[in-house]
């Protein structure tokens, strides 16, 4: 399987979106640092809210830094870009008929499929490693290293175990899609109707219905938030719950993929 | 006994309530140029599809020396579907590159398929810059990537002028006689097809309703074979 993986590389370090993905996990940090030094200014910055100084309500440390900045990553952004390329490697490919020619090579179809799945992986492994290395670069010498380490490393190593997640999603569509745009519509619609179903059945928990909210921890949403929720603490069921899903959504894509007429 | 290059046995496909392709059973020997005829929409492409496995047959069998499962088969097979189509952004040595790569084959093998089909010096151009014609070429090149035994050919001449016509020609014969490749090459043009092939199966609506040697007169076989079946 490794020239296969290697050719899959190969395509996708030339693809402008991947390269634009990279740019962006750079391009966060830097912003959020230069936006948490621009609050925090020369520790008296004027800013108040409820009458007391944000310095005082925000954490400015290096660390806190690369905390936010991970949630500006996983927010709406890079499950963007995680859509748009898991659309061009297979609902792309397929409708540009460049799949095609690699299904008439001596290639078996789940190889494929667990290629394209590897290398995208790989490519947003290395965007999380850009995230933090560069917001604890930037952010550690102006604004100091005090801070939740342990948090941001667990919050990192999650996201590479949600952005999985994402990837399968991803893929799952496009296997039935044809194009990147998409894949993309669909993939945020869902994301979105996701976490509409997750906040009305908080809201639901709240009035004292417990069954909803026994029910909101096993949406897809949820799982895709385990980076998020480990802050709180340790919750295996969000994992868990991440793990079953990404499980039948690769499950039904292989099944896809192997089945499928290839124009 | 050496078995055939490529067998098909029955081999049906329907798409919704037509069907594309009825029983086909066909098989070409090890060495000859296979001549697949048919008017447009006959199946040709189809059954082209089936035996590469890009779809799957409602019913059927497909051989390639004696291999019946998909990957190994398709081992000893280089093949061109219709408009050959690579990643634009890519370079022709590139796009050439990651085929060798797929098959499993080392990367020298990139150089003289190349050659063969005419491109070694528009090689580092970007494929989103190529002709047509040059496209096929490609094409052809990355079929013809690490000699394999069997050639499948959809349409190969299609969008080049009359000299690209002639020189792929040449390169196909010369294929068969020197590394006694076997070649299953469709096609619509008589013409292309008397000067090339040994042999030539005839596919209207989806029946293999001829199989000749070439030699006597194709049109007038072509003609009455399918006109038989529009009638």
């Amino acid at each position: 399987m490794t020239p296969i993986i290697e050719a899959e590389w190969a395509v996708l370090r030339r693809r402008s979106s991947a390269k634009a993905m990279w740019v962006a996990s750079a391009v966060i940090p830097l912003l959020v640092v230069l936006g948490y030094r621009s609050l925090m200014g020369d520790g008296d910055s004027g800013l108040q809210f409820n009458g007391q100084p944000i310095d005082q309500l925000i954490s400015f440390s290096g660390p806190d830094a690369a905390q936010f900045s991970l949630r500006a990553r996983n927010f709406f952004i890079i499950p963007l870009f995680l859509f748009f390329l898991s659309g061009q490697t297979l609902a792309g490919e397929r409708s540009t008929h460049v799949l095609r020619e690699q299904l008439v090579r001596p290639v078996s179809r789940t190889h494929l499929l667990l290629s394209k799945v590897a290398v995208l992986w790989a490519w947003s492994a290395v965007s999380i490693l850009l995230n933090l290395s560069i917001a604890l670069m930037i952010a550690t010498p102006l604004l100091g290293s005090d801070g939740p380490w342990a948090e941001i490393f667990i919050g990192h190593f999650a996201t590479l175990y949600t952005d999985l997640g994402l990837i399968v999603f991803g893929m799952l569509i496009s296997a039935y899609a044809r194009s990147a745009a998409t894949v993309v519509v669909f993939g945020m619609i869902s994301l979105g109707a996701d976490w509409g179903v997750r906040l009305g059945l908080s809201g639901l928990g709240f009035l004292g219905v417990e069954s909803a909210s026994v029910f909101g921890r096993f949406m897809p949403g949820t799982g895709l938030n385990f980076w998020a929720s480990i802050e709180e603490g340790w919750h295996p069921e969000v994992a868990v719950c991440l793990l079953v899903w990404t499980g039948v959504m690769a499950l039904v894509l292989q099944r896809r993929v192997a089945s499928m007429d290839v124009p | 006994m050496a078995s055939d290059a490529l067998v098909t046995t029955g081999l049906s496909r329907r798409f919704g309530a037509r069907e594309a392709l009825r029983d086909l059973t066909l098989a070409v020997r090890p060495g000859e140029i296979y001549g697949f005829l048919g008017p447009n929409g006959a199946g040709k492409t189809t059954a082209i599809r089936c035996i590469l496995g890009l779809i799957a047959s409602d019913r059927g069998h497909v051989e390639i020396f004696g291999e019946s499962d998909r990957v190994s088969r398709l081992r000893m097979v280089g093949a061109m579907v219709e408009t050959p189509a690579f990643h634009e952004f890519l370079s022709g040595v590139e796009n050439l590159e990651l085929s060798a790569r797929y098959a499993g084959l080392t990367l020298d093998v990139v150089g003289p398929a190349l050659e063969s089909a005419g491109l070694a010096g528009r090689g580092d151009d970007l494929v989103g810059t190529y002709s047509l014609g040059m496209r096929q070429r490609l094409g052809l090149a990355r079929a013809i990537l690490g000699e394999p035994k069997l050639l499948i050919l959809d349409e190969p001449t299609n969008g080049m002028d009359p000299r690209g016509m002639a020189e792929v020609r040449e390169l196909l014969c010369r294929l068969s006689a020197d590394r006694g490749t076997t070649i299953f090459v469709s096609s619509h043009l008589l013409s292309e097809v008397e000067k090339m092939c040994t042999r030539v199966g005839i596919l209207d609506q989806g029946v293999l309703v001829a199989e000749s040697s070439v030699g006597g007169d194709l049109e007038a076989l072509y003609l009455s074979s399918t006109e038989a079946r529009s009638t």
